[in-house]
């Protein structure tokens, strides 16, 4: 069999190395579901920025709250505001400007829970998988709206 | 495929941002394995790295759109991987209680791991070139690459086996393979410093 220069050989024993540190025991699962998440993803909904996360603010200040149990995310576009209180499984929110208004839950493995805002753009909602991430698609009369991924509570 | 219509990762970030599921399904498979070895990197559990994975690429997908320099994937999913796992970092040190007791916690270097410590980073800087010009391999060479790392090592019949070719024409192609991944931006600037 053809030998390798010593160069090829280092090549090969630096790849050998590499891809031993991108093994992880799920990596097809990994690469399925970002494969996924492509045919999910819709451009036509407005893009929710996220201005406020409370976990973020906590970085900033430099304080450690060991009893960090809910957290407080902002979501900002030209048609909607949205603030969520994810605590655990459960999730509080409001939109604001009030009214009603349809909420699709999504997470990243596609599943997907729909909840009603009330007349003051309220609405709660129950996630089945609290620690991975998750976004919000609202619609209403003239205007819909889609939230960027942001995670769930994290267990400590 | 040739040589001249292997699509470059370039045109695969083209091909995807014009709506292409085959396209997006190969970017995916050829930088998730950076993504991972740069989450090990920061030491994060199995479980952390997958997190980070999926949601670097679900922001990839969110902005998609506004990426101007198609060719400047690779680095910004480098940078976004690395952000995302200082985030989670983050998270974790402040959810563990703080012990004044305990001096060297965290992420302080005490004096006697310092040299283990610059050793492992020149390390990862090697793996992370490596893994970033081996994603811009095709399939083909990526393949057989994989199959001659394998660990336990396989012999070359068995390699002939798998990939259907012949075992004569193994060496040639696996000579034609290194230089294409010698000649990838990232391991010929790895190269290039180790001179």
């Amino acid at each position: 069999m053809d030998p390798m220069t010593p160069e090829e050989e280092r090549l090969l024993s630096d790849l050998r190395d590499a891809l031993l540190a991108a093994q992880h025991p799920q990596a097809e699962l990994i690469i399925a579901n970002a494969q996924d998440a492509f045919s999910y993803a819709t451009l036509e909904d407005e893009l929710a920025h996220l201005v406020y996360d409370s976990a973020l603010e906590n970085d900033l200040v430099g304080t450690v709250r060991a009893a960090d149990t809910s957290r407080m995310v902002i979501f900002e576009c030209q048609a909607l505001t949205m603030e969520l209180e994810i605590r655990g499984r459960d999730i509080v929110g409001q939109i604001g400007p009030p009214g009603p208004a349809t909420v699709i839950v999504e997470t990243s493995d596609g599943a997907m829970a729909e909840v009603h805002a009330d007349d003051l753009g309220c609405f709660t909602a129950r996630v089945s998988e609290p620690t991975g991430p998750l976004r919000f698609r609202v619609s209403r009369p003239g205007s819909s709206a889609i939230t960027e991924w942001t995670y769930g509570q994290r267990p400590s | 495929m040739s040589e001249a219509e292997r699509p470059g990762v370039a045109q695969l970030v083209r091909s995807a941002m014009g709506g292409s599921r085959d396209a997006w399904d190969q970017l995916v498979e050829r930088f998730t394995p950076l993504m991972i070895a740069t989450a090990h990197r920061y030491r994060l559990s199995d479980h952390d790295a997958a997190d980070v994975a999926q949601t670097v690429w679900l922001h990839l997908i969110e902005h998609l759109g506004e990426l101007r320099e198609p060719a400047a994937l690779p680095g910004w999913l480098a940078s976004t991987t690395r952000h995302e796992c200082s985030r989670l970092l983050g998270r974790r040190a402040r959810q563990r209680p703080y012990d004044p007791l305990i001096p060297f916690e965290g992420d302080q270097v005490t004096p006697d791991i310092a040299g283990d410590v610059a050793e492992d980073l020149e390390r990862f800087d090697r793996q992370e070139a490596m893994l970033a010009g081996f994603a811009e391999l095709s399939d083909s060479d990526r393949r057989l690459l994989v199959l001659l790392v394998a660990d336990p090592p396989l012999t070359y019949l068995e390699i002939s086996e798998r990939l259907q070719i012949p075992i004569g024409s193994i060496g040639p192609t696996r000579g034609r393979a290194l230089k294409r991944l010698r000649a990838t931006a990232p391991v010929s600037r790895l190269v290039e410093s180790d001179k």
